[in-house]
C-alpha cells in the first residue's frame, strides 16, 4: 500500500526549509540541478494526496521509477561535471537528492531523513562561504527547518503558526550556551582526518606563484582581504609596504613561473640594518604555501622557512585564517648569491623579444656600467609616456615587444616582465617579486588591510657588491601607485562606492568609516570565530587562566560546563509557572507597603484584619482609611465581590499615611 | 501495592470526586531515551563533526555544535512535556459484550506549563509465528497549562464480566521527535460488561404476582387509589409534586387498573437456552425490551433476586447482575 501519511503542511515546512537551505548553492550550481530541485519539490506538493488505487499495487514498478531517476540524476551530475568526487558535485548530488527525497517522502522516516539532508545542505554552504551574512541566514535557515520538525510533532495542532516560530527560536536560544561551550572547549583537532577534494578550496583567490598578462590586473579588481597586519609601533609608510610573494625566475616570453624547484638551495645572506619593525599579519585563506612579509623579514617564524630567494613559505597550504609573528627591517642587503642563480637571473626565451633586445644592446653599448644601464632603461621608460591601466589593449603577438614599442599601456606585471626581459638581454641577472604593495589603514581598529587590489609585481636587479636591488618600474611610470596606493594611482575607481556617493565628501567619509567598521567586525570575527584552531583554542584558554591543556583536561571540563549549563537550563524549563498575582492582592500589597513605610510593616502571619487592628491601636488617624481599604479588599478576596475593585483602587492610590515621630 | 510502584496517590482531595484514583507522574519515574529519529540524528552529528574536523571550518563546528545543543535542550523540553502530569480515573459506563468499553482518564495540569501532543496508549504483545508485533490503540491529547482533560481510552470488550483495564503507557516526543519520553500509570478502572442482548424477542408469559396492586402501573385513565413511597426508577410524572411541595416526602400517586402487570425473569425461564452465556443474553435482551415498555419486571436467577422495579437504575441493577453471574 503506497499510503501518504505525511500531510500537505509537514511537506510544505519541510520543502521550504530545504530550499532555503539549497539557495545560496543555485547561481553555483548548472541551472538544471535547482531546477529539477523545484521541480520535484513543486511535484510532491501538487501531486495528489493519495495516489491511485493503480498505483498502490504496483510497488515494484514504483521502485523501478525510482532507481531510474536516481540513475539520471546521478548520471547527469556526471556529464555536468566530468566527476563524481570533489566538493562542488558533493555539493549538485545532495541538492538532487534533497529534492528527490522529498518527493518520495511518505513516511516519519523519509520526513526526517530529508530533515537532515536540509541540514547537511546548511553545512556545505559554509564550505565555500564563512561570513556573517552566510551565518546569519543559515540560523534563520535552521529555525525555519526545526520549526518544521515542531509541525511534524504538533500532532494536536495545539500551537499556531507564530507559537511554533517562537517556540523553535526558545529551542535553539537556551541551545546557545551549550553551544558557546562546546565550541570553546570541545577538544579542536589539526584537520584534515582524510583527503579534502582539490576543489575545495577552489574560488579563493590570491597571488600565484605564475604571472601572464592579466593575472595581477584581474586580482585588482577583487575587493577581498589578502591579510591583515597589525604594527606593534606606528605602521611605516606607504612606499616601504612591499609585502614579498613568490620570486619567478623563468619565463617562456609570455608567462612568468618560479622555474624548477630548487628546494636544495640554501637561503643566501642577508644584512640588516636599521631599526627592526614587529608586526603580526593575519592571513586569508589562500590554499597556498606561502605568505606575505614586509621586505625584508629577518627570521622565518614557526612552522614556515626561507626559499633560496627569501619568500616566506609555510610547509602546508593555507587553508584556514592564520595569525604569525614578523620582524621585519627596510633596510638590507641581499649581497651574497649563487653562480647557478645569478645565470638563472638571465635566462631569455629562445629568440624571442628581437626588438626589446636590439634596445637592450643599444643601451649597454653606450652605458656599459650596470648601473647606468638601469638608470637609463628607467628613464626611457618615464619618458615615452607610458600609460599605467587596468585595462591595457589586447596584445596577442610578442608582448614584450608590443608593449614597449607599440600599445605602452600597461599594468605592474607588464612593467615589471618587459623591464625584466630589457635587463636580461643587456646582461643584468633580475628577477620578478611579485606579491602586495601598500594596504589600507583601517582607523577603526589602527590596523592595515592589504587587500587583492594590492597586488603588485617589481623586480631586482643583482649588482655586483651591492647584491639584490629593488627596482620598481611601476614607480617610474606611476609613482603615485607606491607613494598613495592603488586607489589614488588608476583612473579607474576600484573602491566600490555606492552611485550618488562619488560628489559628497562627507557621505564618502562615512561610508569609508562604514566600510572601516564593517572590516573590523569581520576581522575579529575571522580571529575570534573562524580562526579558531588548536592553537588558538589553546591560547585562548590560556588566557583564561587553563594552565595544563590536554584533550582529557579539555574534555573533562567540557562535561563539567555542559553539566552546570544544562542543569541552568533545566531550572529554567521545570520552574514553577508563576501564580498569577489577583489584581485585589497586587492593590493590597501597595497598602502594606505605604504602611510599612510609616513603621507598620505587615508581618507574615497576619490577615489583613489583624493587621487593620494592630494598624488602629497605635494609629487612630488613620481609622476610615484603613478599615475602608481592609473592608474593600476582604470582600473582593474572599467573597468575590470583583466590582468593587475600582473602587478598592482608587482608596489606596489616594492613601498617604503621615509619618509620625513616636515620642 | 506490588505493581503499582511507580505510582503515587495523591492524599485525599476534595476536588476529586471520591472513588477516584489517581497517579502524579514524579519526575523520577519519567523514562526519556532517544527516538530512532534521534539515533539517527546523533549519527548525523557525528559525520557534520567528522567534516568539520576535516575541513577545519569553524562555522561546520559551529552548525554541530547548535543542533548537539538543540538536541539536548529538545531532551529537556521532552521530558518536561510529561512531567507533573497528574492522571485520575473514573468509573467507566457499562458496555454490552462486543461493544467498545471507554476508559474515562482525567489529566489534570494544574502543576506545568501546557502539555502538547500526548499519547496514551496500551501495548500488547502479539504473537504471530516467530514474529512479536506490537498491537494498540493510541489515543492523542493536549492540555493546557493549569487545565484538566478527559480522554476516554477505549478497549474492545469481547465477553461478558468485568473488563479490567490495563497498564497504560502515557508517552511524548514533543517537540522535535528526537526523543521519546513515558510513564506508566495503573488506574485499576474496572468495566462492567453486560451479555451482548440476543435471543428471541419472544416476552416469557406475565408473572402475576400475589399484590399486584401494590406494583401497579398507571395506565392512566384509571381511578385514583392512593399513594405509595418514592422508589428509584419511578417515572417523575408519577410523582405527586403537590405533596411534596407541602413538605410531606416525595409520594407516588398510585392508579388502579387492568395494566398492572409484572413479569418476573428468572432461571426458569431461560433452562430451555444450552450455554449459560446464551442465557443470560436472552435475559439480558428481555430486560431491554421490557424497559422500554411501562411493564414492572423483576429478575431471580441463582444466587441473587432483584424485586420487581422499572427504569434506568433498575434496568442497571439487573444487568449488572447479569454480568457479574458467575463471579
Amino acid at each position: 500500500m503506497v499510503k501518504r501519511n505525511l500531510n500537505i503542511h509537514q511537506i510544505m515546512w519541510l520543502a521550504l526549509g530545504v530550499v532555503l537551505a539549497s539557495l545560496p548553492h543555485w547561481h553555483r550550481l548548472p541551472l538544471w540541478i535547482p531546477i529539477s530541485h523545484v521541480s520535484l519539490l513543486a511535484a510532491r506538493i501538487y501531486i495528489p494526496y493519495q495516489l491511485p488505487a493503480f498505483w498502490s499495487q504496483q510497488k515494484g514498478t514504483i521502485n523501478i521509477i525510482r532507481l531510474i531517476i536516481m540513475f539520471t540524476g546521478v548520471a547527469s551530475v556526471y556529464g555536468s561535471y566530468g566527476s563524481l568526487t570533489g566538493r562542488d558535485v558533493g555539493v549538485a548530488l545532495l541538492v538532487l537528492l534533497a529534492g528527490f527525497k522529498i518527493f518520495e517522502s511518505n513516511s516519519k522516516r523519509d520526513f526526517y531523513i530529508s530533515s537532515y539532508l536540509g541540514y547537511f545542505l546548511i553545512i556545505t554552504n559554509f564550505f565555500y562561504t564563512q561570513t556573517i551574512p552566510t551565518a546569519t541566514y543559515m540560523m534563520f535557515v535552521i529555525i525555519i527547518m526545526t520549526t518544521g520538525l515542531i509541525v511534524f510533532n504538533d500532532t494536536e495542532q495545539q500551537l499556531t503558526l507564530l507559537k511554533r516560530f517562537k517556540l523553535s527560536t526558545t529551542l535553539l536560544i537556551q541551545a546557545i550556551p551549550l553551544l558557546l561551550i562546546l565550541f570553546i572547549l570541545f577538544p579542536r583537532v589539526n584537520g584534515p582526518l582524510w583527503g579534502i577534494p582539490k576543489d575545495a578550496f577552489d574560488g579563493v583567490t590570491g597571488i600565484d606563484d605564475q604571472m601572464s598578462p592579466g593575472t595581477i590586473s584581474k586580482l585588482v579588481q577583487s575587493n577581498d582581504v589578502a591579510f591583515r597586519v597589525t604594527f606593534k609601533d606606528k605602521i611605516p609608510e606607504q612606499s616601504k609596504l612591499y609585502w614579498r610573494g613568490p620570486i619567478l625566475w623563468h619565463t617562456d616570453g609570455r608567462k612568468w613561473t618560479t622555474g624548477k624547484n630548487k628546494s636544495d638551495l640554501e637561503p643566501s645572506i642577508v644584512e640588516f640594518g636599521g631599526e627592526p619593525i614587529h608586526y603580526d599579519v593575519t592571513i586569508e585563506p589562500s590554499n597556498k604555501k606561502w605568505l606575505f612579509g614586509l621586505e625584508m623579514v629577518s627570521k622565518p617564524p614557526d612552522k614556515t622557512y626561507f626559499t633560496h630567494d627569501f619568500q616566506l613559505k609555510t610547509y602546508e597550504e593555507i587553508r584556514t585564517r592564520k595569525a604569525f609573528s614578523l620582524s621585519s627591517y627596510s633596510t638590507f642587503r641581499l649581497n651574497k648569491e649563487k653562480n647557478s642563480n645569478i645565470e638563472r637571473g638571465l635566462m631569455l626565451p629562445g629568440t624571442s623579444h628581437p626588438k626589446t633586445r636590439e634596445l637592450a644592446s643599444k643601451l649597454r653599448d653606450e652605458f656599459k656600467e650596470p648601473a647606468l644601464i638601469i638608470k637609463a632603461a628607467l628613464e626611457w621608460l618615464k619618458d615615452k609616456d607610458f600609460v599605467y591601466t587596468l585595462v591595457p589593449p589586447l596584445m596577442t603577438d610578442d608582448m614584450v615587444d608590443e608593449f614597449l614599442f607599440n600599445t605602452r599601456q600597461g599594468f605592474c606585471e607588464h612593467y615589471a616582465a618587459a623591464f625584466t626581459i630589457i635587463m636580461r638581454a643587456a646582461g643584468i641577472p633580475t628577477r620578478i617579486i611579485t606579491g602586495y604593495q601598500g594596504g589600507e589603514i583601517n582607523p577603526v581598529g589602527n590596523y592595515l588591510i592589504v587587500r587583492q587590489h594590492d597586488a603588485h609585481a617589481w623586480t631586482e636587479v643583482w649588482l655586483e657588491n651591492k647584491g639584490w636591488l629593488r627596482i620598481d618600474p611601476t614607480a617610474i611610470v606611476s609613482p603615485i601607485r607606491v607613494s598613495e596606493g592603488i586607489n589614488d594611482a588608476l583612473p579607474e575607481a576600484i573602491i566600490n562606492i555606492p552611485l550618488g556617493l562619488e560628489n559628497s565628501e562627507t557621505a564618502l567619509r562615512l561610508w569609508q568609516e562604514l566600510r572601516n567598521t564593517a572590516d573590523m567586525i569581520n576581522y575579529k570575527w575571522a580571529q575570534w570565530v573562524l580562526g579558531y584552531s588548536p592553537e588558538q583554542q589553546k591560547r585562548f584558554l590560556q588566557h583564561l587562566g587553563f594552565n595544563s591543556i590536554d584533550w582529557k583536561n579539555l574534555t573533562f571540563s567540557l562535561f563539567v560546563f555542559l553539566g552546570i549549563i544544562v542543569a541552568a537550563i533545566a531550572i529554567y524549563i521545570f520552574r514553577k509557572t508563576p501564580e498569577t498575582i489577583e489584581p485585589a492582592r497586587k492593590y493590597y500589597d501597595i497598602f502594606c507597603k505605604k504602611m510599612a513605610a510609616v513603621g507598620l510593616a505587615r508581618r507574615s502571619y497576619e490577615g489583613p484584619v489583624d493587621f487593620a487592628q494592630r494598624i488602629l491601636t497605635t494609629r487612630q488617624d488613620l481609622e476610615s482609611d484603613t478599615q475602608n481599604i481592609t473592608n474593600l479588599y476582604v470582600l473582593i478576596r474572599y467573597c468575590s465581590d470583583d466590582n468593587k475593585l475600582l473602587q478598592l483602587k482608587a482608596a489606596i492610590k489616594s492613601f498617604t499615611p503621615a509619618k509620625i515621630i513616636s515620642n | 501495592m506490588g505493581t503499582q510502584v511507580f505510582l503515587e496517590r495523591l492524599p485525599a482531595d476534595p476536588s476529586n470526586i471520591i472513588g477516584f484514583q489517581s497517579a502524579q507522574l514524579k519526575r523520577h519515574r519519567v523514562y526519556i531515551f532517544p527516538t530512532t529519529q534521534g539515533w539517527l540524528y546523533g549519527m548525523m552529528l557525528i559525520v557534520m563533526l567528522l567534516g568539520a574536523i576535516n575541513y577545519n571550518n569553524s562555522m561546520a563546528y559551529m552548525l554541530c555544535f547548535l543542533l548537539a545543543s538543540l538536541g539536548q535542550v529538545c531532551m529537556l523540553h521532552t521530558y518536561r512535556n510529561l512531567s507533573g502530569l497528574i492522571i485520575t480515573s473514573s468509573k467507566p459506563k457499562a458496555v454490552f459484550a462486543g461493544q467498545q468499553a471507554l476508559f474515562p482518564i482525567q489529566l489534570d495540569n494544574r502543576l506545568g506549563l501546557e502539555k502538547f501532543s500526548l499519547q496514551i496508549e496500551q501495548r500488547k504483545e502479539i504473537k504471530k509465528l516467530f514474529l512479536k508485533r506490537k498491537e494498540s490503540q493510541i489515543i492523542s491529547i493536549g492540555i493546557d497549562a493549569g487545565k484538566q482533560s478527559v480522554c476516554h481510552y477505549p478497549v474492545q470488550s469481547s465477553q461478558r464480566g468485568i473488563l479490567a483495564s490495563e497498564r497504560l503507557k502515557i508517552s511524548s516526543n514533543f517537540p522535535l521527535g528526537l526523543f521519546i519520553t513515558w510513564s506508566y500509570f495503573e488506574t485499576e478502572q474496572e468495566c462492567l460488561v453486560y451479555p451482548a442482548p440476543r435471543g428471541q424477542k419472544q416476552l416469557p408469559p406475565h408473572t402475576l404476582n400475589k399484590d399486584d396492586a401494590n406494583y401497579g402501573l398507571q395506565s392512566g385513565t384509571d381511578d385514583f387509589i392512593g399513594f405509595r413511597k418514592y422508589r428509584p426508577g419511578d417515572p417523575i410524572n408519577s410523582i405527586a409534586w403537590k405533596v411534596f411541595a407541602r413538605e410531606q416526602g416525595l409520594l407516588v400517586k398510585q392508579f388502579s387498573g387492568k395494566g398492572s402487570q409484572t413479569l418476573i425473569f428468572n432461571w426458569e425461564s431461560v433452562l430451555h437456552i444450552n450455554s449459560i452465556e446464551s442465557r443470560l443474553s436472552q435475559l439480558c435482551y428481555w430486560i431491554l425490551l421490557t424497559e422500554q415498555t411501562s411493564l414492572y419486571y423483576g429478575l431471580e436467577i441463582p444466587s441473587i433476586s432483584i424485586e420487581p422495579g422499572h427504569g434506568t437504575h433498575h434496568k442497571e441493577l439487573c444487568l449488572e447482575a447479569l454480568a457479574r453471574y458467575g463471579n
